[in-house]
């Protein structure tokens, strides 16, 4: 017995000793940390992992010029039983459009996050790691410009999320956001890579985290920030841009006339449809690719919700497009006569059942679409229904000349010379006249007041920039959102016609639509949440 | 030595103050040789019985060749484990024996040795004491009785079955002279002819009968209902019925068995109290819902974990065991049984136990049924007249070629034309007649040393929706030889391979159209005047804008579209139980389970997925995946057994071992699209471009070590005492946290066996019990702790204009993670009354789950979604009643019931950090994804149903009408959630309830119940003469059924053109018919889920309805076939419910934070069989 005891107790002990090892199992299907920081090409890696939120659907790949786009004085969406959501301002903080940007600034700020806590892991050369880490900072700024923009003080992390027990991150104020953006930008700025060396517009080249940050400091000096010395730096910011000598407005369409492209501009949105840069203007884009055949799925909704309505299922041609964002009588009006851009932006034909072109008539203004990107200029063959490999631009020169003017007029109290010709450039380029000569037709007034001028280039930004997802932002910094909004639903109701609808969003409009809520995706389980005013 | 000497000693002592006392002179006069020093452990199918009994009809193979009768009876006590008495002077004269008996009953074996030597013996207690055949020295009154004139008596004892009782105690009332009947369950007494004869035998209800005069009297014995002799399995070992100190039910399978279905979880439900039983829907092989007690878990895995055959597994393919194999099934519900398993028992255990060889002649079974399947409930769609009368009513102006008038009124056709056309009966074709059948064929037997058993079965189920099935082809072997004395070994190997095909009608492609069901009940009834073809032979209705209806022609879709899964899986056990002393054995498993699954799907270019004119074939022209899963996990189990009985009064029973199990899985997925071959199937996937979207490659592993130790003490069979501890370790959890221990206790009082209990002689059976316990829940994934990364293909961005692969991360890990927590108590009662002819049990328990494995949400800032994590807490409460009876019990008559009902509460009692709710949207529309259609509230139980509170219908009364005839909603009338210019009389209205006089998410509250009050079953089993008949009822009382067929399909709430109706929506609101309660044309507005389309979900269900006959012995005689039973078996007869959806069984998106959701479930079948039972 007792030998039997001894021998069971001696088995319990070898097993006993043995099984901390037997317990200590590795993962096969993922590798540790480190492994993902080991090579230039890995770190490449998880550089495409920072800049990918930009192309998915709740940011440029769809909502943030539709749902969230939609509902300005530009464009709408024009499905009448569509009551609910954001881009009739009726949506409350469950909305899904409201969880998905805001989840996918913090995917791409934690993957940034991790990157520059990890980045000298890998023994590669020290400037293409600067140029990494450069990047990733100015992503991390970037999601968070986002973030402040749409919905004020945001919790502001900058360390990898390591601890799932202890999440409760409070908002910082807007303030110190801008604070933490500027940091990083401006760091990001002195390490990134010129636009020449890149020659493509996939990443941030130093001019463009200048063009962003003078962005930035406009966004901050208006509301609800309104830390105005933000102008002068905004200006400084924009001037950088003019003058790396970098960049251009582009002026010529390449190939043949079709009667459509016929100017630099419309070029500048056939160049995203066809997958081809110019950094010249182009200077960031969101990168969508491919037709899905190929197996992958980076592609967008660009040309498929904003476009030429096509339904039919010959499609082959001129791709398929919902094209239920159409635009609103005031953009329309913008424009002046022998402005290419009007006909590009608002167009001016649909298609029949048999693909074939229909004109509209003069009057049908609210029949046209919101068409800066047409899928019938596609090179991908098929052209898959739903999805697009068109790239959507993020940042254009044009932009940096229109916010140098802007900047220029705010921080001088009137607008400067320079202020005068950046906005003529853009205006000439539009009218296909020559960039450096005087137009009657083309060139603003001179002598305009500061009022006067802040009017124009507010205005000018819709004929340029329309749909570009700027629109909604830049009436709150300007703080006519609302008071635009109530305009555009009068201008519904009383000249809509079957689209009067239209105005359901105007009318629901209040100051808590200044920014959108905290989401429920956030503020449910984060305690240390505080709603925004109004929701 | 030593122990041999004492344990005479003290065997010597207690048996002086034993109950025998009519003996104990003669124990004090001659002394005892107690020949048996083991409680042996003589069960090889189960570790160790902790108590012999006496079974004097148990098969006894020996060999003896001029043996002295003293040696031969301490073989015969050695082998069965039975103490055998005898006074030495008695059995020194005796004669030299030989005998040689295969398998022959023990009394026989008995008989034959002590016959010779004028010597007999009595069966008292738990040992058998050898007398001399006159019997005078030991009884010297029965000198007296014998006086008496005195005839013989003869007859022969049956079963119920009629089939002869070998071992039956046959006594003379009052008098001490008895007899036991032989192996052809015959008897001779000396009695006087105004005596009364006892007839008693184990597992079988006595009986008495006054002689009267006759000379032959044949007896039938019933068996007992309840016995509580019965063994019991439990964790690492069996227990007698009345020793059980647990809350531990057995599942009757002799009549669960009769339900004619495929696997065992299909009759489980409503057997036994506590364990719910639910399926997701009708089709073969979905899956089972088993949860006992109630859901401990929010968004883990609630299911029990399952022990076949001692090999513990979490969710095994239940689909691969035979259910003609299974020899018991037991389920573990309170903590002091399941703490046993430690960190898996927290869901409770079902224990199933396979067929083992049988000592005896070997016995040849044959089982076969064949019957149809049909539905038991369609549903009633709109007639051509009522379609097209609503679909003018949707659109009554257009007239262009696509509207309805343009469509059906064109060259002078009326409405009224179409009143009595013919519908097309989408439902009568896709649904069908299916036939299912089974067969199976087992061979058992074996002798002493070697006993064997092997079985194998075909199954084979049509779908009643065309093109699905489910096969199986099983076979099992199992092998227990008995090597020496001291060791055993065997084996028990289950292979099957099972074959599913069809596509679940659930499935949804994130549009509603895509469901299979969507298209049979909304496809258009009556062809257009211009669908020359009939839009039955097309894919597409040409009436509908493919980009606003992904409809298809559902038998074209379903006849083309391939969706087949085969899987193989092996199981195998081996065991070797060594006998170390006599009370301490060593049992050592071993074992393996692997399954391989292949899962097929393809789409040609006939089906919505593969079709040019759909999204998905559009991009993908004619495609198809294969995708291909292993997994294999393994275990080791090293357990002791050590059982002693101190002077018959202190009985231990200790459990101490080592367990080792492990497991990797691992998945494999390539896919192809624009496959220019069709007709090749999937074995053209080469010639297509490969999509890296359905390319999936991954592989885990894990491992698992535990300590475990139970002692089981009882005083007399009265006070018990049970307490249990285990350790384990797991690979799933960071070094840190990989150990929990779980302890139990349990104490039980016998109270029947209590002197004071003789008073109330109608109490057959009373026990008091206890228990407290901590029990564990480790589902979570392998590697959930560890931080991750990948390089998902829908994350890759571009650089360039190339493709960039991104590196991710995919999860943040959480290093602190540890088990979920189930802390249980539970207090049972168990009475049996009239000799067990009503038994009665009740369990109250109270279960509280806390650091919940929850997939936590985390909030967004952290840039993921949700972790692993251990937080919030839930509670379970609930009462079980079992009450078994035996009503009617005579010579050819027999009724015996068993009625089980048992409620449980569920209360989350605390969520995520600060979270009061989680509300939970189900996919199954991308419309509807974000829309909560569940809620889960502090302070409430888990699943209800959220949304709005449906306020039937706006009434004229409610708008001012201005001169135009225009109708405006009065300013205080609330809106339905669409503006108010828009709302109409007619349109369907909602509840404000936080009075702004509007409907938005804010009104939003908990409109119905996922859960059931109270669920049960009641089991019924007649037999007269050869008849058997068994009706089983079965319930469910209290939980709704959101029921979103009625939200597509009764009023139309996608506002999609041409989609018939439910024939119950032609009653809609009109100004004529203001007091329907559906709403008007195009009057639905929806800003989330409402109470219009939740009901109730109760439900009774004549489960299974059973006839058999047994064919009469003489009959079987000369067929030369021991048994014949044929029968006639239905499974869903009957089900009384106010559902009006198709079966209220139903949870077609089930989980435990969704419960009870209805949409497009695959039609619940009632089965008719015929078969038969056959033994050889």
């Amino acid at each position: 017995m007792k030998k039997y005891l001894f021998l069971a107790s001696l088995a319990l002990l070898v097993l006993v000793s043995g099984c901390k090892k037997f317990l200590d199992t590795k993962p096969t299907d993922f590798l540790t940390t480190d492994a993902y920081y080991n090579s230039e090409e890995n770190l490449l890696k998880v550089l495409a992992g920072v800049y990918q939120p930009l192309s998915s659907a709740p940011m440029y790949g769809d909502a943030l010029w539709d749902q969230i786009g939609a509902g300005t004085d530009e464009h709408f969406r024009s499905v009448a039983s569509s009551l609910t959501g954001v881009w009739v301002n009726n949506f409350d903080f469950t909305s899904i459009d409201v969880n998905n940007l805001w989840q996918q600034c913090y995917i791409g700020i934690e993957r940034a996050n991790t990157l520059i806590a990890n980045v000298n892991t890998a023994p590669i050369d020290e400037t293409k790691r600067q140029a990494i880490l450069g990047e990733a900072l100015f992503l991390r700024g970037y999601y968070y410009f986002t973030l402040v923009t749409y919905y004020g003080g945001v919790p502001l992390k900058i360390e990898p999320t390591s601890d799932v027990n202890n999440v409760t991150i409070p908002r910082a104020t807007a303030k110190e956001v801008y604070a933490q953006i500027i940091k990083d930008m401006t760091e990001a700025e002195a390490k990134v890579y010129t636009s020449k060396q890149f020659n493509h517009a996939s990443r941030v080249a130093k001019t463009t985290v200048q063009g962003i940050l003078a962005r930035v400091y406009l966004t901050m000096a208006g509301n609800p920030v309104q830390e105005k010395t933000g102008y002068a730096e905004a200006l400084k910011w924009a001037k950088r841009v003019r003058d790396s000598g970098e960049h251009s407005l582009i002026t010529a369409i390449v190939g043949k006339a079709d009667g459509d492209n016929t100017s630099g501009y419309s070029q500048l949105f056939v160049n995203q449809a066809q997958d081809k840069y110019d950094i010249r203007e182009s200077m960031w884009e969101s990168e969508q690719k491919g037709n899905r055949t190929d197996g992958y799925v980076s592609n967008g909704r660009v040309g498929n919700n904003i476009g030429v309505r096509f339904t039919g299922n010959n499609f082959a041609d001129t791709g398929y497009c919902y094209g239920n964002l159409r635009i609103t009588e005031r953009l329309f009006r913008l424009y002046g006569n022998g402005d290419t851009r009007r006909d590009w932006n608002c167009g001016k034909f649909t298609y029949d059942a048999n693909a074939k072109r229909t004109y509209i008539a003069a009057n049908r203004i609210y029949d046209r679409n919101a068409t800066k990107w047409r899928r019938s200029y596609e090179t991908v063959y098929p052209k898959d229904k739903n999805y697009t490999p068109i790239n959507f631009p993020l940042l254009r020169y044009s932009d940096v000349l229109l916010m140098l003017a802007e900047a220029d007029n705010e921080a001088n109290g009137a607008p400067s010379a320079e202020a005068y010709a950046a906005v003529n450039m853009v205006r000439r380029r539009a009218y296909n006249l020559p960039l450096n000569a005087a137009s009657s037709l083309a060139d603003i007034p001179a002598g305009m007041s500061q009022t006067a001028f802040r009017a124009m280039i507010q205005d000018e930004r819709s004929r340029e920039l329309c749909f570009e997802a700027m629109r909604r932002t830049d009436l709150v910094r300007w703080g006519i959102y609302v008071s635009r909004m109530k305009d555009i639903a009068t201008q519904f109701t009383t000249g809509g016609g079957s689209y009067a609808y239209g105005a359901i969003a105007g009318n629901n409009t209040t100051e808590r639509h200044l920014l959108l809520p905290i989401p429920s995706g956030e503020i449910s389980v984060n305690p240390a949440m505080v709603q925004n005013p109004g929701w | 030595m030593f122990i041999n000497l004492l344990f005479d000693k003290i065997m010597k002592k207690s048996l002086c103050f034993s109950r025998v006392l009519n003996y104990y002179l003669v124990f004090m006069k001659y002394g005892i040789v107690i020949n048996s020093l083991v409680f042996c452990l003589c069960n090889l199918a189960a570790a160790a019985p902790i108590y012999s009994q006496v079974k004097i009809n148990q098969p006894v193979s020996i060999h003896l060749n001029k043996t002295t009768l003293a040696q031969a009876l301490n073989i015969l006590s050695a082998q069965t484990g039975i103490k055998i008495a005898y006074r030495q002077q008695l059995v020194e004269k005796a004669k030299n024996v030989h005998l040689s008996s295969k398998a022959e009953p023990l009394s026989n074996v008995l008989s034959t040795l002590l016959n010779p030597n004028q010597l007999s013996y009595q069966v008292v207690d738990d040992m058998i004491i050898i007398t001399k055949q006159e019997r005078s020295d030991l009884l010297p009154s029965s000198i007296e009785n014998l006086a008496v004139q005195q005839t013989e008596i003869r007859g022969i004892v049956t079963d119920g079955d009629g089939l002869p009782l070998p071992g039956v105690t046959v006594t003379v009332k009052g008098a001490r002279t008895g007899t036991i009947t032989n192996g052809q369950g015959a008897y001779s007494i000396m009695a006087n002819e105004n005596a009364v004869l006892v007839f008693n035998s184990i597992s079988y209800v006595k009986q008495e009968l006054a002689i009267q005069g006759r000379r032959e009297i044949n007896v039938r014995l019933l068996s007992s209902t309840s016995s509580l002799d019965e063994l019991v399995v439990v964790g690492y070992g069996t227990v007698r019925k009345a020793d059980v100190t647990g809350a531990v039910a057995k599942v009757n399978l002799e009549d669960a068995k009769k339900a004619p279905v495929r696997s065992l979880d299909e009759f489980l439900a409503g057997r036994v109290a506590g364990v719910q039983v639910s399926s997701v829907d009708g089709q073969p092989g979905s899956a089972n819902n088993i949860v006992i007690r109630g859901n401990n878990s929010i968004t883990q895995d609630n299911s029990p974990l399952i022990v076949i055959d001692g090999f513990p597994t979490e969710n095994p393919d239940l689909n691969m065991i035979n259910p003609d194999d299974i020899e018991s099934i037991e389920v573990l519900k309170d903590a002091s049984a399941t703490a046993i398993y430690g960190a898996r028992g927290a869901n409770g255990v079902l224990m199933v136990t396979t067929k083992k060889g049988k000592n005896g002649i070997p016995q040849l079974s044959f089982n076969a049924f064949y019957g149809t399947q049909n539905t038991i409930n369609r549903f009633d769609m709109m007639s051509p007249y009522e379609f097209i009368k609503y679909q003018i009513e949707r659109n009554p102006n257009a007239a262009d070629s696509t509207s309805p008038a343009g469509l059906y009124l064109r060259d002078g056709k009326t409405l009224e034309d179409y009143r009595n056309v013919e519908a097309i009966d989408w439902q009568d074709q896709i649904l069908r007649n299916a036939p299912f059948q089974n067969y199976s064929l087992s061979l058992n037997g074996g002798n002493d040393n070697t006993r064997y058993s092997v079985s194998g079965s075909i199954n084979d189920q049509d779908g009643v929706i065309i093109n699905s099935m489910y096969k199986r082809y099983q076979g099992r072997m199992v092998i227990d030889q008995k090597v020496s004395n001291k060791l055993k070994v065997g084996i028990n190997t289950n292979y099957s391979y099972l074959q599913k095909s069809g596509i679940s009608p659930s499935e949804s492609g994130g549009n509603v159209a895509t469901t299979l069901l969507y298209s049979v009940y909304g496809s258009r009834p009556v062809n257009a005047q211009r669908d020359a073809a009939g839009i039955e032979d097309e894919l597409f209705d040409p009436s509908i804008d493919l980009t606003t209806d992904y409809r298809v022609n559902p038998i074209i879709n379903q006849q083309n579209l391939v969706r087949n899964t085969s899987s193989k899986n092996l199981m195998a056990n081996a065991y070797a139980e060594y006998a170390i002393l006599p009370e301490l054995v060593l049992r050592i498993t071993g074992g393996v389970y692997d399954t391989q699954t292949e899962f097929d799907a393809f789409n040609n270019s006939n089906t919505l997925y593969g079709s040019v004119r759909t999204t998905w074939g559009a991009s993908y022209g004619v495609n198809g995946y294969v995708q291909n899963r292993q997994s294999s996990s393994w275990v080791n189990e090293n357990i002791l057994t050590w059982s002693k009985s101190i002077q018959q009064k202190h009985n231990f029973n200790v459990v101490a071992g080592v367990t080792e199990q492990g497991g990797k899985s691992s998945a494999f997925q390539f896919g192809a699209s624009n496959l220019p071959n069709e007709a090749l199937g999937l074995s053209g996937l080469d010639e297509g471009s490969l999509l890296p979207v359905r390319t999936i490659a991954n592989s885990s592993n894990w491992r698992m070590m535990s300590f475990l130790a139970r002692a089981n003490y009882n005083y007399q069979s009265k006070y018990y005492l049970t307490a249990s501890y285990r350790a384990d370790g797991s690979s799933k959890f960071p070094v840190s946290n990989r150990w929990a221990y779980f302890p139990s206790a349990a104490v039980s009082w016998r109270i029947i066996n209590e002197d004071f209990m003789k008073v109330l002689p109608v109490v057959s059976d009373a026990k008091f019990r206890m228990s407290y316990g901590k029990t564990g829940n480790n589902r979570v994934s392998d590697y959930g702790y560890l931080p991750s990364y990948g390089l998902p293909i829908q994350n890759t961005y571009v650089f360039n204009n190339n493709y960039q692969s991104s590196i991710i991360p995919l999860a943040p890990g959480n290093n602190n993670l540890k088990w979920e927590t189930t802390e249980q108590y539970d207090m049972g009662l168990d009475l049996g009354f009239f000799k067990d002819r009503l038994t009665f049990t009740a369990d109250v328990y109270h279960k509280k789950t806390f650091d919940l494995l929850l997939n936590a949400t985390l909030p967004y800032s952290t840039g993921y979604t949700s972790a692993f994590k251990n937080i919030g807490s839930m509670q379970n409460r609930g009462l079980e009643l079992t009450v078994g009876g035996n009503p009617i019990q005579t010579k050819d008559f027999n009724w015996s019931a068993s009625f089980n009902i048992s409620f449980n509460k569920n209360k989350v009692l605390e969520l995520t950090e600060g979270q009061q709710s989680l509300t939970t949207a189900i996919v199954w529309d991308n419309n509807w994804q974000s829309l909560p259609a569940y809620v889960s509230q502090v302070g409430q139980s888990v699943g209800n149903m959220y949304g709005l509170v449906w306020d039937g219908i706006y009434q004229i009364s409610d708008f001012n009408r201005n001169a135009a005839g225009v109708y405006t909603l009065k300013n205080e009338v609330t809106t339905n959630g669409n503006t108010r210019e828009r709302i109409q009389p007619g349109d369907i209205k909602y509840k404000d309830l936080n009075g702004d006089n509007l409907v938005d998410a804010s009104d939003y509250t908990v409109i119905g119940r996922g859960l059931p009050k109270h669920t049960g079953g009641f089991n019924n089993t007649f037999t007269y003469k050869g008849f058997d008949l068994n009706v089983f009822l079965q319930w469910s009382y209290g939980n709704d059924i959101q029921n979103i067929n009625r939200l597509v399909f009764e009023g139309n709430a996608f506002n999609k053109v041409y989609l018939n109706q439910f024939a119950s929506y032609e009653d809609r609101w009109t100004p004529e018919n203001t007091d329907s309660k559906n709403f008007r044309t195009n009057g639905f507005y929806g800003g989330g889920y409402s109470s219009r389309t939740v009901e109730d979900g109760s439900y009774l269900r004549l489960k299974t309805l059973a006839l058999g006959y047994t064919l009469p012995k003489t009959v079987l005689k000369r067929l030369k076939i021991a048994n014949i039973r044929v029968y006639a078996s239905a499974q869903n007869v009957l089900t009384w419910t106010n559902y009006s959806g198709s079966d209220p069984e139903v949870s077609t998106y089930n989980s435990v934070l969704t419960p009870g959701f209805d949409f497009s479930s695959y039609p619940r079948a009632r089965t008719m069989v015929l078969g038969a039972n056959l033994t050889f």
